[in-house]
């Protein structure tokens, strides 16, 4: 290891760790420091960001304010592979702690992973994505990581490897010569899944179609929509909703939290999500917010939903690219953005709950108020879903004014008792090797969805009526396969298959 | 084809009529069930509110075995015809112009074929006559002469709508006016008829069939092997359209048991979702 040298003539040349995050997709990086004469100067080469390249002048106060010196010479930082866009200020404490060691101040060999940005005065802070990069490494061997304190309980809910907080570059440092080592993180409990509604549905009267319908969306991860006058309950049944999902396993809660670590959404009190999350983003926002942005890469709304619900009240109002944009993850269960030649994947597998009403003013076929609309803007209005949006929404049902007989009658069914029967429904489906019925790929539903002559009739009949478009009829077996589960039945009987046509209606 | 009013087939109640055409062009025919008919007319820019009562009041009607006449306009004339045909049931249409000669959009041209395999279309004029401003008033009195009664939905001040009226109040047939808005301008003919005494109000279809449904002979219930549950579900739907969770309820039977049942009837053409979950039985 070379030492610094004032004259400034000795060259030094070093490496960290650190993990680069395109999208989900977490590679190591290797970062190569060298310390060289010449003029004073410093370069970040590697296909760096601007957040990136910035890293010099944070790094230059960091180390400067924490008492080492800063070399006056000229350095060169390459971020290895080179040929790998990277992006963030993730790279701050590997880069600082690879100038150091270039030039001298550090001689330990120590090589954990660093993960962390560099505030001028010295101090770290914390990085969006630092679970998927830690687990990322976790998964190659790396058995070490440096976190800012805050990032601290979503690195430790990786528990294979040892995690040190860490609040400055000083203590960085004195762990990494051994002067004063870290006390590692205690693993992260997972904690109890608090998913769950905010409404009951013991506390919905009528609406027996509506909560039908939701049921089997929950069961089969099928899409809801719920088409309604204002002030029928639309928005309640939505919000219940989250009430009757499945419990939230571990593999799920990583997956979705890992994303939520990607937008920044996970903190010091919320290392992992705790529970199924329930997106309900307002119409006013845009396409990138609700399917996400390429460049620089970040989840949209339908991914903060990954493994849990999207909620969209109102979907007529939402901005017509935003709606075609849903298409993709709709169908996929995940959504590839590419733009300007850069390109990020992320998961989306979520049940879309949307409601509308029927015109615009709401109250078309209402038989206590009176529509306004003119018959065209009635067409028009319902226009705004196209048609290859509506046919990812497999179950439609009309949310009517519930009569005061209704709202007298006997108690509804509980959420937890649907919950029940969606479990068995789930469990039908991870014995074929999927979490929800919507996942199954089609060569497994044609194994696991033997029809009767009679069932097959039916299907028949209702082509030849019209009744189903061609990408419809697979998207209706798979309903119709929920539907048989939810009474534990290995046969699509007719009935199945006749519901789950009558809730692909058009409204 | 032609009908000479010495011809047996020419519409019995349309002889009587002092004005009535010596000959009428027909395409499709006229059958013995037509005697029974209602005329369901009104304004061509009609609002939502208009679309939806002359599709209830024309679905009914026709669900009850009467026969809807009306004059294929855009707008009340084309709504009522539709629903009259959706529900299974017969329509008249009476053109202003030739057979052959008529120019609507091409969603009446379709429908006018629809009318014409199950009903009848009609004129007194030559298949290539084009038709002129004065020969649409002149149908009205034909439109009049069909029917027992004829139902006004939605008329402007000035309408179309108003002399098919006067027509029937000539020749002693009932008239009925639906009442609007009193905001609006498209419900002012109607309200007129009404505060005059020349028409009575109709707010349903029973308004109209109280005056003609004793003639109706009792509706026949379709001899099918339905299972108990259908059977069920196409009773609690024969009369009028439901939602199927009032169906449900009503019959203490699970949702989805109902839902199912009702697709399984609807591809038999027995009933047909009248949108937002409602469904009712089809006539045949
Ligand atoms: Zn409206």
């Amino acid at each position: 290891m070379a030492a610094l040298a004032a004259e400034g003539t000795a060259r030094g040349l070093a490496t960290t760790r650190a993990c680069a995050l395109w999208g989900l997709d977490a590679q190591l990086v290797r970062v190569e420091v060298d310390v060289a004469p010449g003029l004073p100067s410093m370069h970040v080469v590697g296909l760096a960001d601007a957040a990136i390249r910035e890293a010099r002048e944070r790094v230059r106060s960091a180390v400067r304010n924490s008492g080492f010196e800063f070399p006056l010479r000229r350095i060169t930082v390459n971020l290895a592979p080179a040929d790998r866009r990277k992006e963030g200020t993730g790279f701050d404490l590997a880069i600082a702690v690879g100038v150091l060691r270039a030039s001298g101040q550090l001689q330990s060999t120590a090589d954990p992973l660093l993960v962390a940005e560099l505030a001028l005065d010295g101090s770290l802070r914390p990085v969006r994505g630092c679970l998927p990069r830690v687990a990322a490494a976790a998964a190659r061997g790396v058995d070490e990581v440096v976190v800012s304190r805050e990032n601290a309980s979503e690195a430790a809910a990786v528990d294979t490897l040892a995690v040190r907080a860490a609040r400055t570059l000083r203590e960085v440092v004195a762990h990494l010569d051994s002067t004063a080592p870290i006390v590692g993180e205690p693993a992260a409990p997972l904690g109890e899944d608090t998913s769950g509604g905010e409404v009951d549905f013991a506390d919905i009267a009528g609406q027996a179609s509506a909560r039908r319908a939701l049921e089997i969306a929950a069961a089969g991860g099928h899409n809801v929509l719920l088409v309604g006058p204002p002030g029928t309950g639309k928005t309640l049944l939505a919000r219940a909703f989250p009430g009757i999902l499945p419990a939230f396993t571990p593999r799920e809660r990583f997956e979705a939290s890992v994303v939520h670590s990607v937008a920044g959404l996970l903190g010091p009190d919320r290392p992992l999500l705790a529970a199924r999350p329930y997106r309900a983003p307002h119409h006013t926002l845009s396409a990138y917010a609700l399917v996400g942005g390429a460049s620089p890469p970040r989840p949209g709304e339908v991914s903060l939903a990954h493994r849990g619900a999207l909620f969209l009240d109102e979907l007529p109002e939402y901005p017509a690219a935003a709606l075609e944009a849903l298409r993709e993850p709709l169908e996929d269960g995940r959504i590839t953005i590419s733009r300007a030649g850069a390109a990020a994947t992320y998961p989306a597998r979520t049940i879309l709950v949307a409601a509308m009403n029927p015109c615009a003013c709401g109250f078309f076929g209402d038989a206590e108020r009176e529509c306004r609309c003119l018959p065209e803007q009635v067409a028009r209005y319902r226009a705004r879903i196209s048609g290859p949006l509506l046919d990812r929404i497999d179950l439609r049902v009309g949310v009517p004014r519930v009569q005061a007989a209704a709202l007298r009658s006997v108690s509804a069914e509980p959420s937890h008792a649907i919950r029940e029967r969606v479990e068995g429904a789930r469990r039908a489906a991870r014995a074929r090797g999927v979490l929800a019925n919507a996942e199954l790929p089609l060569s497994a539903l044609r194994r696991w969805s033997r029809l009767s002559d009679q069932t097959h009739a039916l299907l028949e009949l209702a082509v030849a009526k019209d009744r189903l478009s061609s990408r419809g009829y697979h998207r209706v077996i798979r309903v119709a396969r929920t539907i048989a589960d939810l009474e534990s039945s290995a046969e699509i009987a007719e009935l199945h298959l006749a519901e789950a046509l009558s809730l692909r209606r058009e409204l | 084809m032609i009908l000479t009013r010495a011809d047996p087939s020419y519409p019995a109640h349309l002889a009587q009529c002092p004005d009535a055409p010596e000959a009428l062009h027909v395409r499709g025919a006229f059958v013995r069930g037509d005697e029974i008919a209602v005329a369901v007319v009104g304004t061509r820019s009609m609002t939502s509110y208009g679309e939806r009562v002359a599709c209830d009041l024309a679905r009914d009607l026709a669900l009850s075995g009467v026969t809807v006449v009306s004059g294929l306009a855009h707008g009340i004339d084309e709504t009522a015809h539709r629903a009259a045909l959706d529900a299974g049931g017969r329509t008249i249409a009476v053109l202003g112009c030739g057979l052959a000669a008529f120019h609507g959009s091409i969603a009446r041209r379709r429908l006018l074929e629809r009318i014409a395999t199950g009903g009848a279309v009609v004129s007194e004029y030559d298949d290539d006559f084009a038709g002129a401003a004065w020969t649409f008033p002149v149908r009205n009195r034909i439109i009049a002469g069909l029917t027992l009664a004829t139902v006004v939905v939605e008329a402007g001040a000035p309408s179309g709508a108003l002399i098919t009226a006067a027509r029937a109040l000539d020749y002693d047939r009932a008239v009925f006016a639906v009442p609007g808005s009193i905001y609006g301008a498209k419900s002012i003919g109607c309200h007129r008829l009404i505060t005059e005494g020349r028409a009575r109000l109709c707010r349903r279809a029973a308004d109209v069939l109280a005056e003609v449904g004793a003639m109706l002979p009792a509706r026949e219930r379709p001899r099918l092997p339905l299972s108990p549950l259908e059977r069920a579900v196409f009773e609690a739907v024969f009369a009028e359209a439901r939602h199927i969770d009032e169906i449900a309820r009503d019959a203490a039977r699970p949702v989805e048991e109902v839902s199912a049942t009702l697709t399984l009837l609807e591809l038999r053409d027995l009933v047909r979702g009248v949108g937002d979950g409602r469904f009712v039985a089809r006539v045949s």
